[in-house]
């Protein structure tokens, strides 16, 4: 797993660094200095440690936990927010998790919800004034 | 109270880094914590002691807690000679300056001595009522690390997502976080370090803009400026290091 991992970030700084240098051939040299700068070592180190990760001997795997499951959850709370807004996503993601992935009881997974909610409402709604727009969805509806 | 005693360089040298990293604009505490955070994991001896680091070496605390509270110190020192701030609360303080008629200066040190040293004081009271306080609360808030992670992640899920939302007002910072997040992931399973690509970037800001003024001025001649040499060759020093170091341990 860390042989894979350390793969795929070189690749990814790899590429990064790659299209810096890219976007910045044909910028006024000015402009384009500190992305050359940086983008050239860079893409050059990320070179080795491909090479490093390639060459280095495979070290025993130790078994890791599966990470699909908290990316699936993260990333349905952020379509949530997307989709619903912050407010009704914020109560709607503390409540589901707490009840289907961490198995809490009915009691305790409403209280903390009803905190966590009325925390957010009232530090960043009603003191700070913070514009949580309303979501996609609700526009849509023309619900907002 | 008696960790800090046992490492009592350690809180020093922290404390040093963090007054020196204060007074360098533009660099936040963030900076300053993760300096003092890897400057304290080089400080373990041997790399069994060093994998204690996240998992409850104390002075994995000791270190980033000195600079941190060591660097409002630092920032004040260009703030109240120079005017120039060293942090976001500085700027405010400055910005209170200027509506009570102080201009930051010479002036600071002389003339207004009184007010500089009131503003010294009141850091170290500071400090010590936030001693008494913590001595105060310190079961009770040594009772959070007992939470069940599960309890905690929605919370601190949904405190990211606001904090990340509200810089910007925009949900492209959400996917922002979530790819840095993967990121972030992809570094603990490589055994990455983190830390430095966290100073990295919160610190990117001002050399991309800094290193457009002295090749205005000098043009690619203040690439042999003797300090800038200095820099260079102590940049590549602090990268060389490590190489050396696991080499001679074989």
């Amino acid at each position: 797993v860390a042989r894979k991992a350390s793969l795929a970030l070189a690749v990814l700084i790899l590429l990064a660094a790659g299209y810096a240098v890219f976007a910045a051939k044909g910028w006024q040299w000015k402009a384009a200095l500190f992305p050359l700068a940086i983008g050239i070592p860079l893409f050059c180190l990320a070179a080795i440690e491909i090479a490093w990760t390639l060459a280095a001997k495979e070290p025993p795997e130790e078994p890791a936990p599966n990470p699909a499951l908290p990316w699936a959850w993260m990333i349905a709370f952020l379509a949530l927010i997307v989709l619903l807004g912050f407010p009704i996503a914020v109560a709607v993601f503390m409540l589901v998790y707490l009840k289907v992935q961490a198995k809490e009881g009915w009691l305790f997974s409403i209280v903390l919800t009803a905190a966590v909610w009325g925390a957010f409402y009232g530090l960043f709604d009603m003191m700070l004034h913070l514009p949580f727009p309303a979501g996609w969805l609700l526009e849509w509806l023309g619900l907002a | 109270v008696k960790d800090t005693y046992r490492h009592f360089w350690l809180t020093i040298r922290c404390s040093l880094i963090g007054t020196f990293i204060g007074i360098m604009p533009g660099l936040g505490g963030s900076v300053a914590q993760w300096m003092a955070y890897g400057h304290a994991a080089q400080s373990a001896k041997t790399p069994e002691e060093r994998k204690q680091f996240g998992q409850g070496d104390v002075r994995g605390v000791l270190g980033p807690g000195a600079a941190n509270n060591s660097k409002e110190g630092g920032s004040l020192i260009p703030t109240v000679a120079f005017g120039v701030p060293g942090s976001t609360s500085m700027a405010i303080l400055l910005g209170g300056f200027l509506l009570l008629g102080l201009i930051p200066g010479p002036d600071m040190l002389t003339k207004h001595v009184a007010v500089t040293y009131s503003m010294v004081w009141t850091i170290v009271i500071a400090n010590v009522i936030t001693v008494a306080v913590c001595f105060l609360f310190l079961d009770r808030l040594a009772g959070i690390t007992e939470v069940k992670g599960h309890r905690l992640i929605p919370v601190i899920l949904v405190l990211v997502y606001i904090g990340s939302y509200t810089s910007n007002s925009h949900y492209g910072d959400l996917l922002v976080t979530l790819f840095f997040g993967g990121m972030g992931y992809l570094m603990v399973r490589a055994g990455w370090a983190r830390a430095p690509s966290c100073s990295a970037s919160s610190s990117a800001r001002s050399p991309r803009t800094i290193s457009i003024f002295p090749q205005a001025r000098y043009d690619a001649a203040w690439l042999t400026r003797p300090v800038v040499l200095v820099l260079i060759a102590i940049a590549l020093a602090v990268i060389a290091y490590p190489f050396f170091q696991g080499r001679r341990r074989g």
